[in-house]
């Protein structure tokens, strides 16, 4: 039987839309039943009273819209009478309420609105709901990136593993003693980043990732032991890998070329009194741009220029008779605190030179570095500078092991094989929904950029596990997600095309699949698909296009 | 009683936007339309083309769909191929001569009240202006005095594709082609050079439905279905690959099958049959030439007389007896059962869509795919000109680039791009002066 429960709103539409005028635009074939209300659940319990609802019955809730209470009637409808068959049609908004209609009018559109109900019940698939992983977040990579992004997450209480291949915490942060532009400590950083609640593997590789149901389904490699654990989404935070010297500016032939890490390190040491100041050099000489914007490294990391104006105001504290020079070709400090650092830096006596082509330098030495020479240039004669220390100020590449984790997800890489992800709007997002990406894997980063992009990935990948949804999805779906009726599928591949979440693929009997979790209840399957193997319960059927039109389907008997 | 009551107009609005805009409407009493269905989707894109059809057929006086405006979809840009879905369809409605005016494809146009209620009630006046859709009855027409093109004798084929032919044996193929018979041309598997000299060309014989038939059975292992038994069983005993002699609409029509995953393209091996000036004019074929040579001439524009278009369609359709041959004959109809006559899509109890509906969703069905062969109108026993149905949908595609058989990404179902959305390359860090080292 089917059964209409005319919700009048406290009597309101009663005098739009009189009950009678709907039974008999309803017919015989559904028992009408007004109600004074149903989105309350005492009075819908009431409204109830005395009416039972066999297997076979199916209940129409004629009330307002789902975005008004419509909603709250239908849940407790279902609370009022447990199991029951029911549907929504909101006849409020929809048709009482906005004017300009006789009754018969009023009366007419109600009940094909009514019978649009009866239709979506009786072309609905058994609902089956989507499981939820109930999995947890990897974090690859504990660096400032990876360790903001972990200690966010285990902050919000969800569950995560962060995993470092190195021994110990902090990555770059334990090279840097001090950090540019407000020059505090990296240890300060390090532990404003509290790790409780996460699960930190140090000394465990992440190696292949792959998809698996609900989630991805990683190596983890510690020592000659490897296990594969599942989680539901995946940050990487590598990092980059510094380029060192490599035999430019004669750095290994002659003592006192360093590189910029090793001239940090020794600053470091002084500055926390275990190494003595003699060490510190007398006039020191930096070098920009070694083995940066070239053939190899065709791009500026733009973190090198702060780094050596840093180390240089750092060194002039230490030793204020120091004289520093920077060879650069041009200083690229962006933003106010940095440019107020270089300003700061000019006043202290740090001079800056530009040069056009560093590797028209000529070190001059005999085991210890003495002077560099500069050529003429353009007004400038040649000029020779004394140093007992070279530093050269070198770039930041990909790290070999994100590069070779994103060649495995097939993520794009640009040509220089950082990680893209989606530029403009959501940089953070990989190419594979639930991988998430932060800090140098993208592009060197500082490290106040790595930790904002480590929180800012971690608050997404916790969104991105709460009820499986899209990030930036402001409404949570709703029902069962598609399916496909293998046995109608001509595996054409249409819908595998059309998905725009990538949640239908081929299998290997050559018929499309659904992912549940991955399927975000769009209906692109179903509209393309020829042979109507794909469906999603909640696209407009045949039947309830037939009901909106007066249509009358009949329901037992095959005509021809 | 030819109230405005009377005029549906079914509203697909997605829940995004427009549906909020219906429901803001109503909850401010704004005046809207009565014969308003609502249908609330969860994404504009999954309107298909058949719901649309089933709309008009069953007495719709107008679809609306609406949707989040291009570039804020919910769903990853799914509306852009809703987009040309429905602007696809619109064509081919008119080509039956239902104005597209009683589509309403809006995107972004409704999310607020008075934005819903203003494009509702725009759209129902502009519906109230429109002349009266004709009614589809089922009128018999008389079958016309045009000849139903019949299979010729062909000729013998010439030498030179002979020797092809002859080439594709010795290096191990086997050639599927037409063989001369008492019963006139049929196709024939040809394993020796011997067995050449029945070769026949010059026929318009749709080789590229039973082609793919045979790649499709070798696939699966076993021949299914009723058509072509014989040949088919020897075809799938012998191991040799396959090579096709046939005109250019049967490649493509295989190339179509390969992108539908039928069977591995790498499969695929042709011996190039060009049409004569006299078969092309007979087909009236549009695209003689081979995929991924230089197209031919821009087709003539089809009649734009909505009035016209739709009496003589509705004459057409009228004589249909819905046997559908056509879609027997299709090469590109793969579906292991289709849609359009199953009791899984149809409500048992349901009547088959009307000759209108059918040909409308076939059309549309396969869009994309289909290849102006005609094969569909040469078997219709009642002589329904479905081809220009097809060739509506093929002009309509082509305006946005897209031709099928050439191995283009369909603009129906191609949203899903993972290019660089920024398109920005590193720049070329040059040194001002000295030399590289």
């Amino acid at each position: 039987m089917k059964y209409c429960l005319y919700c009048t709103c406290m009597g309101t539409l009663a005098s739009s839309l009189k009950e009678e005028a709907l039974r008999s635009a309803l017919g015989p074939a559904v028992a009408l039943k007004a109600v004074d209300r149903l989105c309350d659940n005492a009075a819908c319990r009431k409204a109830l009273e005395g009416m039972a609802f066999g297997p076979a019955d199916t209940v129409v809730a004629a009330a307002c819209s789902k975005g008004s209470r419509g909603a709250q009637a239908l849940a407790c409808l279902r609370s009022a009478a447990p199991g029951v068959r029911a549907e929504l049609a909101d006849i409020r908004e929809a048709c009482v309420w906005p004017g300009s209609k006789d009754s018969a009018g009023v009366a007419a559109q109600a009940a094909d609105l009514v019978r649009m109900g009866f239709a979506r019940l009786e072309s609905a698939a058994p609902a089956e709901a989507c499981p939820a992983s109930g999995k947890g977040v990897l974090v690859a990579g504990a660096g400032p990136a990876g360790m903001a992004a972990a200690s966010a997450l285990a902050a919000l209480g969800v569950p995560v593993t962060l995993a470092e291949r190195r021994t110990s915490l902090g990555g770059m942060l334990n090279q840097l003693g001090t950090l540019f532009p407000r020059m505090e400590s990296a240890s300060s950083v390090k532990a404003a980043l509290p790790l409780d609640g996460a699960d930190v593997l140090l000394g465990t590789e992440v190696r292949g990732i792959v998809r698996e149901k609900g989630g991805w389904s990683v190596e983890l490699r510690s020592g000659a032991e490897s296990k594969r654990a599942s989680f539901g989404a995946v940050i990487l935070a590598l990092g980059g890998r510094p380029v060192l010297p490599g035999g430019k500016m004669r750095s290994g032939e002659l003592k006192g070329v360093v590189s910029q890490m090793e001239l940090d390190a020794l600053l470091t040491a002084v500055e926390q009194g275990r190494k003595s100041a003699d060490l510190l050099p007398a006039d020191a000489v930096f070098v920009q741009c070694v083995n940066a914007r070239d053939e190899e490294h065709n791009y500026c990391s733009a973190l090198c220029c702060p780094t050596a104006v840093k180390n240089a105001l750092r060194l002039v504290a230490l030793k204020p008779e120091a004289t520093v020079t920077v060879l650069n070709r041009q200083m690229v400090m962006p933003g106010v605190a940095l440019e107020a650092l270089y300003r700061k830096a000019m006043q202290s006596g740090v001079r800056f030179l530009h040069v056009d082509d560093m590797n028209a330098l000529a070190v001059e030495g005999e085991g210890n570095v003495r002077a560099v020479r500069l050529p003429a240039s353009a007004g400038a004669p040649e000029e020779v500078l004394k140093a007992d220390m070279l530093v050269c100020s070198t770039p930041v590449a990909p790290a070999p092991a994100s590069v070779e984790l994103a060649e495995g997800l097939g993520l794009r890489m640009d040509a220089m094989r950082f990680i893209r992800g989606h530029e403009p709007a959501h940089p953070l997002e990989s190419d594979a929904e639930g991988v998430f990406l932060c800090g140098s894997v993208r592009w060197p980063a500082f490290v106040d950029q790595a930790v904002e992009q480590g929180r800012a990935a971690a608050v997404m990948a916790a969104r991105f596990l709460r009820e499986n949804r899209m990030p930036m999805d402001e409404m949570p779906e709703e029902g069962p997600a598609a399916s496909i009726r293998t046995a109608l599928c001509s595996g054409c591949g249409r819908c595998v095309q059309a998905c725009p979440h990538g949640a239908c693929r081929l299998g290997e009997d050559g018929k499309s699949a659904v992912e549940a979790e991955l399927c975000r209840r769009c209906g692109a399957c179903a509209a393309v698909c020829p042979c109507k193997a794909a469906v999603l319960p909640g696209v407009p059927s045949t039947r309830e296009i037939l009901a909106a039109l007066g249509v009358v389907a009949p329901t037992k008997r095959r005509l021809s | 009683m030819a109230s405005s009551t009377d005029k549906k107009i079914c509203v697909f609005a997605c829940r995004f936007c427009s549906l909020l805009g219906a429901e803001r409407a109503g909850r401010d009493r704004l005046p809207l339309p009565a014969g308003i269905r609502l249908m609330p989707v969860s994404c504009a894109g999954s309107v298909s083309a058949d719901a649309v059809i089933q709309a008009f057929v069953n007495g719709a006086s107008g679809v609306a769909v609406l949707g989040c405006h291009l570039g804020g979809c919910r769903h990853n840009d799914a509306n852009r191929d809703e987009h040309v879905r429905l602007e696809t369809l619109a064509d081919l409605l008119e080509a039956v001569g239902i104005d597209r005016r009683r589509l309403l494809i809006s995107w972004g146009t409704a999310h607020e009240a008075e934005q819903y209620a203003r494009t509702m009630n725009d759209f129902a006046a502009e519906l109230d202006t429109l002349p009266a859709m004709l009614p589809v009855a089922p009128a018999s027409e008389k079958r016309p005095e045009r000849p139903v093109p019949v299979l010729d004798e062909g000729v013998a084929a010439p030498a030179e594709l002979r020797g092809k032919a002859a080439e594709a044996i010795r290096s191990g193929k086997a050639v599927l082609a037409l063989s001369a018979s008492s019963r006139g041309p049929v196709p024939a598997l040809f394993r020796t050079e011997a067995e050449l000299e029945a070769l026949v060309c010059g026929v318009k014989y749709p080789l590229g439905k039973l082609a793919g038939r045979i790649l499709r059975d070798r696939r699966t292992g076993a021949v299914q279905g009723t058509d072509d038994l014989a040949l088919r069983a020897s075809a799938l005993a012998c191991e040799a690959p396959l090579a096709v002699l046939c005109r250019a609409c049967d490649a493509r029509a295989l190339k179509e099958q390969a992108a539908l995953n039928q069977f591995p393209a790498e499969e695929l091996c042709f011996i190039p049959e060009a049409c004569s000036p006299e078969q092309v004019a007979a087909c009236g074929c549009e695209r003689p030439e081979w995929p991924g040579d230089a197209p031919s001439e821009a087709a003539p524009a089809l009649p734009t007389d909505l009035a016209a278009n739709a009496a003589r369609w509705q004459k057409e359709f009228s004589r249909c007896v819905q046997c559908h041959w056509c879609r027997t004959a299709c090469p590109v109809c793969v579906c292991p059962t289709c849609a359009l006559d199953e009791c899984a899509v149809l409500p048992a109890g349901m009547m088959p869509p009307s000759p209108l509906g059918y040909h409308l969703a076939r059309a549309m069905h396969v869009a994309d795919v289909c290849v102006q062969c005609g094969a569909c109108q040469d078997v219709c026993p009642q002589g329904l000109p479905l081809l220009e149905l097809h060739r509506a949908v093929a002009r309509s595609l082509k305006a946005r680039g897209y031709a099928s058989g050439e191995g283009k990404a369909s603009p129906m179902r191609a949203q899903r791009r993972l290019g660089d959305a920024l398109g920005i390359a590193a720049p070329e860090w040059k040194s001002t002066g000295g030399k590289k080292a």
